[in-house]
């Protein structure tokens, strides 16, 4: 397990050091100078000039990607263009707000696996009709189209219906221990943005579920469980169950990828600052560090989430061996 | 990203209407009140004012200030030598803040200001600026290694360069101070507006000594000025706080409100529903939903107001005077083109299909509001069969490239144009490009070959209300450049230089406004329209003003409950 855990992890410096050279590579390739988009109106040739030497935009592509990873080997992640901060500092600001939110996204999410289950052992059914449905339904919703209606639903309409201000419409309250909300203001704050994000991949995951249920049930062991008398909750708690959650733990693991890029929409939506945001507004400056710091955190975040899921693999289902 | 961003706005457009639908029909259930015959009151002390920028600043110290939301910031904190009121027709115009009075030399070239008595630091600096504190700031903006984007502002000073920065290593060599009270100022040419440009945030008094012991990025979290307001806490992409400087040194100025709290946020579709919840006083409204707003019941009673603000800027169309198919070097035939494309411009039609009735058609490059504006000065005003007639002259053309950034409003507004240029018998096809990638092809532009640009569009937005910031900037044969048009005419650079040099208004105005005439006549650009600012506000809140230069006083505004 150990040898595994040491493996992945030296994975890991070759994942962000490839991740680091593709982001540094579309940045330069992109069209559109960043000096000109800083230097901003009215700015002669000579003060862009001036610009590209200031922030060593006039350097080959190699020489400022080599300083850049120099820095970052020394714990330097450069500062961004237009704020006058490190981008160390601004992803410490930021990342509490947004694994926050991702992990409460996960776990909302995770109500899709009892609902698969449900709709897979009552296949058919009523319910089973109306939850996949309405899974279809709801995983088509944009989720910013989504956030948008949560916001009128939830924090206005019904705070006019009722005439109290449950769920806060914008922003992010303060945290202890880095991600726990730290008073009710601030785990309200993070109900809207968390169910826009997970509820769609309730959707997802209890689609995905229904049909891994659906696959495992039908195999012959179950058929001999079931022979052998047991009775259908042992079967499917048992039995079933551990099988049928290992494609979707897969999906939940690869999905917090898709949450991070969910982020970028929500935390607009929600004006939350987090990542996402950070993250949003460089790509729209041309902020070279602020993006790379950004992408190179949400790299390192999911391959850690996906080292758990591993991890999480070898609990679930014995048969898997991670030292092999 | 490009699809990303495209999309986003697209959905989001979809579910704001979505909700627009909703609001429809609840409003449609609920009974219309007549307006109050409303009176404003007696402004008191004390309250919170929720306001809210569109994002996170750059920045909000002198040096750093760019974007209209940084500015809003430094405009109640910090101050300079003037300020910009509005004068009874509506022009701003720059009056004494810390200057009590100024006077120029013959030729604008040698500027001498006197100082107020008692204009003081907000704490902790807590002390009186004296002229030497201007040398230092103004030093401090211009200095390269601060990397100012906006100290171009100072750049007529001697020693400056026109990118704004020093021209060696000395400093400013035409700003002394005289004495604690008088300042004076050697300009690098005459400029008789120089006056009106230092009300921009980049010319505001800072304390250097202080700044200097705390460091700069310390004091860009929490500047300290002059002004009437103080900075209690900038958390980014959350909220700036404001509170009253209670040692304000200009009483009659002082801020009614205890405390002013900015929240940042970036889509307008969630200020509005903000604003709808009571959190907010202040909001922009999300596209397509002006109608919607103006209906509102809330709006009918007096409860909210919704009003189109006039602002100082200006949408235009651009040609690349370069280009040689319809830039000088194709002559009279150019010219024609041009013309015709200026005549066969519905910009009425823009308007009210694209910006729901909230811009003012453009009749000109300077807008309403810029002391000395005259309306109608282009000869090209929209005349459809005018510019058929026009066309049938030229022969024939070949396909004539527009080129817009990506975003659908202007996609929307180049549409609009595209089919009255088509009316008119011209074949023009429409691109768009990310604004960097856009931005580089324009400058790209300048040799003028077969694939540089041709038409594009572009804005102007006013560093300080004067005519000269809409002309020399963009039309002088040295600076068209910056703005892509290339536009190069003799006549025009001598009335432009001898109206900087004319220190009597009238005659200054005069000359202006012959070049701008004189410009239009060439057409390097196509006016479209003056931006208006559609905005709702609380009327729990008196003495709201949202002013030309984007600007809300909030030393003006009180708590009316």
């Amino acid at each position: 397990m150990l040898t595994y855990i040491v493996r992945r992890l030296l994975q890991l410096f070759i994942v962000l050091f490839g991740v680091s050279i593709i982001t540094f590579v579309m940045l330069y390739v992109i069209p559109g100078d960043p000096a000109r988009m800083l230097a901003g109106k009215n700015a002669t040739e000579e003060k862009i000039q001036e610009i590209r030497v200031q922030k060593g935009l006039d350097k080959p592509i190699y020489i400022q990607y080599g300083k850049w990873l120099g820095g970052v080997l020394q714990g330097d992640l450069g500062e961004s263009y237009y704020l006058q901060q490190s981008v160390g500092s601004m992803i410490v600001e930021n990342a509490p707000n947004t694994i926050q939110l991702a992990l409460a996204a996960v776990l909302i999410e995770l109500l899709g696996v009892p609902l698969g289950i449900y709709s897979a052992l009552r296949q058919y059914s009523f319910w089973d009709t109306t939850l996949t449905t309405a899974a279809l339904i709801v995983w088509g919703i944009p989720v910013f189209v989504l956030g948008v209606f949560m916001q009128w639903f939830f924090g206005l309409k019904l705070d006019q219906w009722l005439g109290v201000d449950i769920f806060p419409l914008t922003g992010a309250g303060d945290n202890v221990l880095w991600v726990i909300p730290a008073s009710w203001e601030s785990l309200m704050s993070l109900v809207l943005p968390a169910v826009t994000l997970g509820v769609i991949e309730v959707a997802y995951i209890s689609y995905m579920q229904r049909a891994s249920m659906l696959e495992v049930i039908r195999s012959d062991y179950i058929r001999t469980a079931r022979a052998k008398g047991l009775s259908e909750r042992v079967v499917v708690g048992k039995h079933a169950l551990k099988n049928a959650v290992i494609p979707v733990m897969t999906i939940a693991g690869i999905d917090l990828g898709a949450l991070l890029g969910g982020a970028i929409l929500t935390e607009t939506v929600f004006a939350r600052p987090g990542i996402g945001l950070m993250i949003y507004e460089a790509i729209g400056r041309r902020d070279a560090p602020v993006i790379a710091g950004g992408v190179l955190f949400a790299t390192v975040v999911y391959v850690f989430a996906n080292l758990f899921v591993d991890l999480g693999y070898a609990a679930v289902d014995p048969r898997i061996r991670l030292e092999e | 990203m490009i699809n990303l961003r495209k999309n986003w706005r697209s959905l989001m457009l979809l579910a704001v209407l979505l909700v627009a639908v909703s609001l429809v029909f609840a409003a449609c259930g609920e009974e219309e009140e007549a307006a109050p015959e409303g009176e404003e009151g007696t402004p008191k002390p004390g309250g919170v004012y929720n306001y809210v920028l569109s994002a996170n600043p750059t920045a909000i110290d002198a040096v750093g200030v760019q974007e209209s939301e940084g500015w809003q910031i430094a405009h109640n904190t910090l101050e300079g030598l003037v300020t910009y009121v509005q004068d009874e027709s509506g022009g701003m115009v720059a009056e004494p803040k810390i200057a009590e009075s100024w006077e120029s030399n013959d030729d604008a070239t040698v500027w001498t200001f006197h100082l107020k008595k008692g204009v003081m630091f907000q704490a902790p600096v807590s002390r009186e600026v004296v002229a030497q504190d201007f040398v230092d700031s103004w030093n401090r903006a211009t200095d390269p290694a601060n990397g100012s984007y906006t100290s171009y502002v100072l750049a007529p000073i001697k020693g400056c360069t026109d990118s704004g920065y020093w021209e060696g290593k000395k400093g400013l060599t035409g700003v002394r101070a005289v004495d604690d009270s008088t300042l004076e100022v050697t300009l690098r040419y005459p400029f008789a507006e120089f006056a009106q440009t230092l009300g921009h945030p980049v010319a505001s008094v800072t304390p250097v000594d202080y700044i200097e012991k705390i460091g700069a990025k310390a004091y860009n979290r929490k500047p300290v000025g002059t002004g009437p307001f103080m900075v209690k806490e900038w958390k980014n992409n959350r909220y700036i706080d404001l509170v009253k400087n209670p040692d304000y040194w200009d009483k009659e100025n002082a801020a009614y409100l205890d405390e002013v709290h900015c929240a940042i946020i970036t889509e307008s579709s969630t200020q509005w529903l903000e604003f709808q919840k009571g959190k907010l006083d202040y909001s922009t409204v999300p596209p397509g939903q002006v109608k919607t707003v103006e209906g509102m019941p809330e709006v009918k009673n007096g409860e909210w107001t919704a009003k189109a603000w006039p602002t100082l800027s200006t949408y235009f169309y651009g040609f690349n005077m370069n280009n040689p198919v319809v830039g000088a070097p194709a002559g009279d035939k150019g010219l024609q083109i041009r013309k015709a494309m200026a005549l066969s411009a519905d910009t009425q039609h823009v308007i009210s299909i694209v910006g729901e009735g909230v811009p003012l058609p453009a009749t000109g490059i300077v807008p309403e509001g810029i002391p000395g504006y005259k309306a109608g000065q282009s000869p090209y005003a929209y005349d459809p069969e005018a510019a058929k007639e026009t066309v049938a002259g030229l022969g024939k053309l070949p396909t004539l490239r527009v080129w817009y950034n990506t975003d659908e409003g202007h996609q929307k507004i180049a549409e609009v144009l595209q089919a009255g240029w088509k009316a008119a018998g011209l074949n023009v096809e429409l691109e768009n490009f990310e604004w960097g990638a856009y931005l580089d092809k324009l400058a790209k532009s300048q040799k003028g070959d077969e694939s540089s640009a041709q038409i594009f569009r572009m804005g102007w937005i006013a560093d300080y209300p004067s005519l000269d910031n809409f002309l020399y900037p963009l039309f002088h044969s040295s600076q068209s450049a910056t703005m892509y048009t290339f536009y190069n005419n003799p006549e025009f650079d001598d009335l432009v230089v001898q109206a900087r040099q004319t220190t009597d208004a009238t005659q200054r105005t005069n000359l202006y406004l012959q070049a701008e005439k004189l410009m239009l006549q060439d057409a390097p650009i196509i006016p479209i329209y003056y931006y208006r600012d559609f905005r709702v506000t609380n009327n729990r809140i008196g003495g709201f003003v949202h002013d030309p230069m984007y600007q809300t006083h909030f030393w003006e505004l009180w708590v009316k409950e």
